[in-house]
């Protein structure tokens, strides 16, 4: 079991994402919208994954996110995103990046990449 | 304007070197009365001869023959002078014309006509130098003049060379100020031209800032409705999955997988589309790759080994043909998937994409268990009459033949799409 945080402007996605990490055994230990939320979020929860969506509507988009949390901590973060461009790619990469998915993401695929988080 | 300006300076030197040759018959023809009664018969001919040819200048250049008109000068004048000269005397002061000769020399030619310069000028000069030298030398018997007279002659040499100097620099001072005010009317018109072009330069700018501003603003917003569109597939695919845990029937669960797949297809082709360059056209290998290895990966808890061989051309669809085109291949490997292999534990499935001359042939076998292709199957199966409409839609001719244990062979030609 992973205890994870979702970082989603999508309250719907954010919900059905909780939802089957929920079934597939893990713990979400909170749902935010926004960057500046993500890094208070693993400041307080100090999850083991960071579900976080790389476009989001306020602010820092959710790489920038990451950019910030590294400097605190090590926490592996899976992407999501609704494009595909390289030159997100090699930004995210620099983080401590588990997976880049693209949206709609396949839950069967998110299970094994959690299986094999630390 | 160079143009205008070499023809316009070209005509006022033409009228100029006429009223010089005009002048200078003139300021000749007393000569003609004082040689004609000093019993200098001959030269007051020659001196007619001179004038005439002073005349037949202006002649040849309203005629046309300009080169030939400034020959005729230099002769005229520099034969006069020599001539003259020699029967005069040095001291007559005819020589005194030479000193006009360098006016006269940029009177007849532009300053660019720098060989015909050169002659001229040294026509002059040796001119010059042979007249002093005979002088010198004694090597003629000069007229000898009355006194009187040989002041006379002094005086009018003096005075009508001074007045042809004149005549002259009166020329180039004129010419001059033609320069400078066909100068200053083609600086002021270049002044204006350049303030216009300042104007359409800034104009254009603006346009320009304005465009690239709604450009701007347009890709922002084609992002925004691509970002929308996957989070509305993503929703949709999400809640069919999550659906999915709650269902316990496998026929139904199977149903659910069925339609997020689908949905996945879209969304694969959305994702093609922001990432291509030209954002109307789909690039075809690298979708169905992806796609393929979405639909193994959804059936992967089925334990098979199936080995999916595609040959696939370089083709660029548009996204009306590569919606179709891409749920129909997903409902074929996903038949393939779910019916083909029932009994199998591995098989194959061999997919080519080919561009012929006539448009795109499309073609997809299994070596799975087959099907009775009955007109009964086709009515009744949802896989098959979305594939019939798929073919529809993409206006192609579709067969498909099968029998039980011989595998499934489906072939799609269809047109380019011209439309565009």
């Amino acid at each position: 079991m992973k205890r994870i945080l979702i970082v989603e402007d999508d309250f719907i996605l954010s919900m059905i994402n909780k939802k089957h990490l929920e079934l597939m055994g893990h713990q979400v230990v909170a749902s935010v919208t926004n960057g500046l939320d993500a890094i208070e979020a693993v400041r307080a929860h100090k999850p083991d994954v960071i579900l976080m969506d790389v476009r989001l509507n306020q602010g820092m988009t959710g790489i920038e996110a990451m950019e910030e949390i590294s400097k605190f901590s090590d926490v592996a973060v899976v992407y999501l995103t609704g494009n595909s461009e390289r030159e997100f790619k090699e930004r995210a990469s620099k983080t401590n990046m588990l997976a880049f998915c693209i949206k709609p993401i396949h839950f069967e695929q998110l299970s094994e990449i959690l299986k094999n988080a630390k | 304007m160079k143009e205008v300006f070499i023809l316009e300076n070209d005509t006022a030197r033409t009228k100029a070197l006429n009223r010089f040759c005009y002048l200078t018959a003139l300021l000749a023809t007393p000569y003609v009365y004082i040689l004609y009664s000093n019993d200098l018969i001959l030269p007051s001919w020659v001196m007619l001869f001179i004038i005439a040819l002073f005349l037949l200048s202006p002649y040849l250049s309203i005629k046309g023959y300009h080169n030939y008109s400034r020959l005729v000068v230099v002769f005229d004048t520099n034969f006069a002078v020599a001539y003259f000269s020699v029967l005069l005397g040095f001291d007559s002061g005819i020589h005194l014309y030479l000193f006009s000769a360098p006016l006269i020399t940029y009177l007849l030619y532009d300053f660019s006509e720098k060989i015909k310069i050169r002659l001229t000028s040294s026509t002059y000069v040796l001119n010059f130098i042979i007249v002093y030298l005979v002088y010198k030398l004694n090597a003629f018997a000069y007229v000898v003049l009355d006194e009187k007279i040989h002041h006379i002659l002094y005086f009018m040499n003096f005075a009508f060379s001074l007045t042809l100097c004149f005549f002259l620099i009166i020329y180039f001072a004129n010419n001059n100020s033609f320069y400078i005010r066909l100068l200053r009317d083609a600086n002021q018109k270049l002044e204006t031209n350049q303030i216009q072009l300042q104007n359409e330069i800034l104009e254009k700018n603006g346009t320009h800032k304005m465009l690239s501003e709604t450009l701007r603003e347009k890709e922002t917003l084609l992002s925004e409705i691509h970002h929308r569109v996957k989070n509305n597939l993503a929703v949709i695919s999400g809640l069919l999955e999550l659906q999915n845990f709650y269902v316990k029937d496998e026929g139904a669960s199977g149903i659910l997988k069925e339609s997020r797949n689908r949905i996945k297809s879209i969304a694969l082709l959305h994702e093609k589309l922001y990432e291509s360059k030209s954002l109307d056209t789909i690039e075809i290998r690298s979708y169905v790759e992806e796609l393929v290895n979405y639909i193994k990966l959804s059936f992967s808890n089925d334990k098979k080994e199936i080995i999916i061989h595609s040959r696939l051309d370089d083709i660029k669809l548009p996204m009306e043909e590569a919606l179709p085109f891409s749920l129909m291949v997903n409902e074929l490997i996903t038949n393939s998937y779910k019916h083909a292999f029932k009994d199998k534990d591995r098989g194959n499935v061999y997919l080519t994409f080919e561009k012929t001359n006539e448009g795109y042939v499309f073609d997809y076998k299994d070596d799975g268990c087959g099907f009775d292709a009955s007109e009964n199957f086709k009515e009744t199966s949802l896989g098959m009459n979305l594939i019939e409409a798929f073919a529809k839609q993409l206006k192609g001719n579709m067969m498909y033949i099968s029998k039980p244990n011989e595998g499934v062979n489906f072939k799609l030609k269809f047109e380019k799409n011209t439309a565009k």
